[in-house]
């Protein structure tokens, strides 16, 4: 972790005493902010192709019925076709998300842990982290 | 009706007893013998990914799914079948976006996980009201549906009987979930689960097997026999196709998206899980689950269009729901066994169900109301569990009594209340709770109750409570409200008073929001 900046510097003992992360070290912690924006963008990308997918698809056969209702092969019609496609899409999302959490997001995870092993709010959490009963 | 011969209805029976035999010896072989309040919420966090993983699709796979959805494929095709894809959606909608986060805050209930953000008694309070507003139609269509099944299958029409049977089998199940807790249930949901998997893959297989192998067959076979083949494979058929309609179908399946999987059930089996990557696979495993079990619950639908038919059915009325053992029948013939499965697969699910919902309904009661009441909190550990299981029965009670007054009500219009007050009220709080720093308790009290008294006046004055053939007042008229699912409303609204209130609100930081963020994202000090 030697990368990694400490997350407290020695200079600010009140926030030490009081068992909370320092207010300004925002920028010293690359760690942090690599992991909130990793974590936000593969939840949000995943959530969006699925509620847009969904709401499109939905929205196509109910506004649009005639295009949807259009055959494509025998019974099959163009909104039946898009059904089997959405199969897809939860298969690929579900895929990649785990995916993505495993390669781009656990490791940092790890990191930001580890190098808070010696740190006061840590410590503090792990014994039961009253403050939030 | 009543088709059942009476060796079939002795072979239902002996499997009825069986399960509910098996039900009994799994909670008091598993019950806690501690008084441990972590062992009644969580059960001890011992389930791997898979069992967690099963008990979730088996609490997020009710009746509803397994009767209502099919039901609205055989009776309006191509608008069950987006029913059915939603409901997949919303459940990988909540793993992506809520489930780690929400395992990481920790805790027993969705009150005590918001609660490591904003702290006190009154976001405890507000979050226990929308789980019970939530758990309720979801009780009381699960407990009506006994009684309508029932009839199907021992042929009495008496109101009287019907009754006695959703009085005894609620209690049932009732006392299940205050005796076995989250262990106890969780392992009733994996034999269900396990069960309505066979049966259904057993009974589509040979549905299929009936049209000769053939897709194409099938959706013809099913459009034929719904007695409105041009319009059948097509959408509007649950709503009509006026804009109202659209709008109406497009409320609904929008609600089913953000809601149907943000309920408290599913919500308190994330609770389980050791920690957020545990609860990321179990929910791999349930999502995976979910998807197969509805994509062979959509050709049941179909199955039963094609070989039962169903000309003139309105989608969602009760009547409806005995499709699946209409199927069962005509494909087994003469012999019964197929009902009898059948049959012993659907009680499964009801038990299950009930006992899920009320487990969560009763814990966010007695967790983040009752015992936190002053004449309570003495001794709290030891008596918790006590609290607890008489949360679980008063829940159950209320449940009982309000599924016997609203037996004949359209059991999607009630499923659509209660995925339309999660959507409106549980989804957005938990989204702007992970998500947005400027979120405060005030937002977080104007959206719940704000949203949730929308939704529910909005509901009263729609066509869903008078003014229609299928409402529950039919034959009174106070609607001025034209769509049955109120959500392309409520939804937004939700979001919007959540921000207003944020913004109108005292901002005051009661939680580091650095450290809530680091708990967020890492999970660290969780119990």
């Amino acid at each position: 972790m030697s990368w990694i900046p400490p997350l407290m510097s020695s200079a600010e003992p009140a926030a030490r005493h009081r068992g909370t992360l320092p207010r300004r070290t925002g920028d010293a912690r690359p760690a942090l902010g690599a992991l909130r924006k990793e974590a936000r963008r593969s939840r949000s990308r995943a959530a969006l192709a699925l509620v847009a997918g969904f709401l499109g698809y939905a929205a196509l056969s109910l506004f649009a019925p005639a295009l949807a209702g259009r055959p494509v092969a025998g019974v099959l019609t163009v909104g039946i076709v898009i059904g089997f496609v959405q199969i897809a899409v939860v298969i690929a999302v579900a895929a990649g998300y785990t995916r993505a959490m495993r390669t781009r997001v656990d490791p940092l995870a790890d990191r930001v842990l580890a190098a808070g092993q010696d740190h006061v709010y840590f410590a503090d959490a792990a014994a039961g982290g009253e403050e939030y009963r | 009706m009543n088709f059942a011969s009476p060796g079939t209805q002795t072979a239902i029976f002996v499997c009825f007893i069986a399960f509910v035999g098996l039900c009994l010896l799994l909670c008091t072989w598993s019950a806690p013998d501690t008084d441990d309040a972590s062992e009644f919420y969580t059960a001890g966090r011992s389930l791997g990914p898979l069992g967690n993983g099963l008990a979730i699709s088996g609490d997020y796979i009710t009746v509803v799914t397994l009767l209502g959805t099919s039901g609205v494929v055989a009776a309006a095709g191509y608008d069950g079948m987006l029913i059915a894809c939603g409901t997949v959606m919303s459940l990988l909608l909540v793993m992506v976006l809520v489930a780690e986060p929400l395992r990481n805050l920790g805790g027993y209930t969705l009150g005590e996980a918001l609660s490591r953000r904003m702290p006190g008694r009154r976001v405890r309070v507000a979050m226990a009201a929308a789980t019970l507003m939530v758990c309720l139609p979801f009780l009381v269509v699960q407990l009506s549906a006994v009684s309508t099944l029932l009839s199907y299958l021992l042929g009495f029409d008496g109101q009287g009987a019907a009754t006695v049977c959703v009085v005894s089998v609620g209690i049932l199940m009732i006392s299940y979930a205050a005796l076995g807790g989250m262990r106890g249930t969780g392992l009733i949901q994996i034999a269900k689960i396990v069960l309505l998997c066979a049966t259904v893959v057993l009974l589509a297989a040979l549905t299929i097997a009936h049209l000769h192998w053939s897709l194409s067959a099938l959706l013809r076979a099913a459009a034929a026999g719904s007695g409105r083949p041009g319009a059948f494979l097509r959408p509007g058929l649950e709503f009509g196709t006026g804009t109202l309609g659209r709008l109406d179908d497009f409320s609904l399946l929008a609600a089913v998206v953000l809601g149907a999987a943000c309920t408290p059930h599913v919500t308190m089996r994330l609770f389980a899980s050791r920690d957020a990557r545990q609860a990321r696979g179990a929910m791999r495993w349930a999502v995976a689950l979910t998807g197969v079990v509805c994509a062979l619950v959509v050709v049941l639908g179909l199955g039963v269009a094609a070989v039962v038919g169903t000309a003139g059915a309105r989608p969602g009325d009760p009547s409806t729901l005995g499709g699946v053992l209409l199927l069962s029948h005509a494909l087994g013939g003469q012999s019964g066994t197929l009902v009898a499965l059948a049959a012993c697969t659907i009680f499964a699910t009801q038990l299950a169900a009930v006992a899920g919902v009320t487990l969560a309904a009763g814990s966010a009661l007695a967790h983040d109301v009752l015992a936190r009441t002053r004449l309570l909190r003495a001794s709290r550990e030891r008596r918790e569990v006590v609290i607890a299981r008489l949360g679980v029965l008063g829940i159950g009670v209320a449940g009982i009594a309000l599924s016997v007054l609203a037996e004949r009500w359209n059991v999607i219009a009630m499923v659509g209340l209660g995925v339309t007050l999660a959507a409106s009220t549980v989804f957005p709080v938990l989204l702007y709770t992970i998500a947005w720093r400027g979120f405060t308790r005030t937002g977080l009290l104007w959206c719940v109750y704000g949203a949730s008294a929308a939704v529910l006046v909005l509901t009263a004055f729609s066509p869903a409570v008078s003014g229609l053939p299928g409402s529950l007042f039919p034959n009174r008229d106070f609607e001025w409200f034209p769509l049955q699912n109120p959500g392309v409303v409520t939804i937004p609204l939700g979001f919007a008073l959540g921000w207003a209130g944020s913004r109108a609100g005292r901002r005051a930081h009661l939680v580091d929001y650095r450290d809530f963020e680091v708990r967020v994202l890492t999970g660290v000090g969780v119990d």
